[in-house]
């Protein structure tokens, strides 16, 4: 599909990567009419490869209680000018658990994500036009009791 | 679809926004007595303040049943927040509070 | 501990000292949490687990922060209370006393009386209609209840020959060995508490009735503590035993009777 080639020719030049960086790459923009979420997610993960660390703070847990119940909290309140928070489970069939465009909110999301398996998860924010992320990893483990 | 239960409460200048929308979030992978169950979960999600859009999400099916989303807005008590969502299947809800 | 076997093994029919045995059963295993956990305070236990690990008590904390999973089922059993009449039944006209009367020892009917018994009995009473014990209505409606009693704490009396034969009864079964791993209840809550089973954090049996009926991540949904007994015995591949009999009963009497003083908590969420 001609969106997706677009993807990996712009990978090579990390057109991408700087057009998500910008702000750019933004809901029902270069994806026109329907949200192509997986599309969305390979944004994100070209996205990923392209950050640099962030100074915010991501909450999740080293060792989940319950993968379907996953509490991760983004605080990037402190920074100025945040547009965009992402959240992605690495391991995931599709990374990208949700994309927030703020335009007004502040720089922080706190929310519930499910896990198959233990996974870094990748929190994105963009502010003033620069991608920075903060990588977690959490283990999710079958437990054993309780009927 | 299902309910929500939108909470903003308002300290300090800020609204914190809760908000818990009931909804299966299925990702279509998982399997029901030998059956795939559909994909039915939420893809957007609009938050307001005022009148004014302040968060436009777009969501996966990694996020949780029930999904639980919190954020943050300057504002003050009295001040109206909407949520507005839609699904894979096209459904949608809404639900409005004003902060407390 | 072997000590409190040897009470157990010892106790006979304690007329007039019925009350002493569970404050004496409780102050040993108290002493024996506190050896095991020295940083951990009585009222602490009200929590669980989660005073126990701190990587799960901020995911705890981090539910409850946000809105409780369970939230709108309680209020749905609020709901279901007034909507099926159980509010005129007299033991249920309020609804906090309620919560912190029972599990009791009726002299009457020589049994100990369960919450859910109580509300089984309502319910039919009202409607014509038999309700579950382990989840669903009663379990939002027990936990509704519960809720009404929040900052209150237990007090289960056991006072009188029957009432300590019963809690006699639950505190053996508590403490026997049963299934195929031959285990007891003990084994993982008391001996091995904090300790993990497999993935879990196995909890401390002090405290476990706080926050009953409780929310399992596991479960979806709440359960009694009739429900998690029922579980439990299936895990350990033991002989399953009804909800509400009288040897269950009789363990929820003696289980409810050792968190004696901790407060009734409406944070409800388990893993």
């Amino acid at each position: 599909m001609k969106r997706r080639l677009f993807l990996k020719s712009a990978m090579a030049g990390s057109a991408v990567a700087t057009a998500v960086g910008a702000g750019l790459l933004a809901p029902s923009m270069v994806f026109a009419n329907t949200a192509d979420f997986k599309a969305k997610s390979d944004a994100a993960t070209a996205s990923t490869a392209a950050a640099g660390k962030g100074s915010f703070k991501f909450k999740a847990p080293k060792i989940a209680e319950n993968g379907a119940v996953v509490p991760v909290t983004v605080d990037a309140s402190k920074m100025e000018g945040v547009t965009q928070i992402s959240i992605s489970v690495a391991n995931n069939g599709t990374p990208l658990a949700a994309s927030f465009n703020l335009s007004g909110a502040q720089g922080y999301v706190s929310t519930r994500i499910k896990m198959g398996k233990t996974s870094p998860v990748v929190a994105l924010v963009t502010a003033g036009g620069v991608t920075t992320k903060v990588t977690q990893e959490v283990k999710v483990t079958i437990g054993g009791c309780g009927g | 679809m299902g309910s929500i239960k939108l909470k903003p409460k308002a300290r300090k200048g800020v609204i914190g926004i809760k908000a818990l929308i009931k909804h299966p979030m299925e990702t279509g992978q998982r399997k029901k007595k030998g059956k795939l169950v559909p994909a039915n979960h939420i893809v957007h999600m609009v938050v307001s303040h005022n009148g004014t859009v302040v968060v436009d999400a777009d969501i996966g099916s990694t996020v949780s049943k029930n999904p639980y989303f919190k954020f943050n807005v300057a504002g003050a008590k009295g001040d109206t927040i909407e949520l507005k969502y839609k699904d894979n299947k096209g459904k949608t809800g809404s639900a409005t509070a004003k902060s407390k | 501990m072997k000590k409190l076997i040897t009470v157990v093994a010892g106790i006979g029919f304690l007329v007039g000292a019925a009350s002493a045995n569970v404050a004496s059963d409780q102050k040993d295993l108290i002493g024996y949490f506190k050896a095991l956990q020295p940083n951990v305070e009585f009222a602490d236990y009200t929590n669980g687990v989660y005073a126990y690990d701190a990587g799960s008590r901020d995911q705890f904390e981090e539910i409850l922060d946000g809105i409780p999973p369970y939230e709108e089922a309680v209020e749905k059993g609020g709901k279901e209370f007034v909507k099926y009449g159980l509010n005129k039944c007299a033991a249920l006209k309020d609804p906090a006393a309620a919560r912190v009367k029972h599990p009791y020892f009726d002299n009457a009917t020589q049994k100990v009386v369960t919450l859910e018994a109580v509300l089984k009995a309502c319910y039919l009473k009202q409607t014509g209609k038999k309700l579950g014990s382990k989840k669903g209505k009663i379990a939002r409606i027990s936990a509704w209840i519960s809720d009404q009693a929040a900052g209150e704490k237990v007090n289960v009396k056991v006072e009188g020959a029957a009432a300590n034969a019963a809690y006699t009864q639950g505190k053996a079964f508590f403490y026997g060995k049963r299934g195929e791993f031959n285990m007891s209840c003990a084994d993982c809550h008391v001996y091995n508490a904090g300790k993990k089973a497999r993935a879990d954090i196995l909890s401390p049996m002090l405290g476990h009735a706080t926050h009953v009926p409780m929310y399992r991540a596991k479960w979806a949904g709440l359960g009694t503590m009739q429900r998690r007994y029922g579980g439990c015995l299936k895990n350990m591949r033991a002989k399953p035993i009804s909800a509400q009999s009288e040897l269950m009963n009789n363990l929820e009497y003696f289980h409810q009777a050792m968190s004696n003083g901790l407060e009734i908590t409406d944070a409800r969420y388990r893993k």
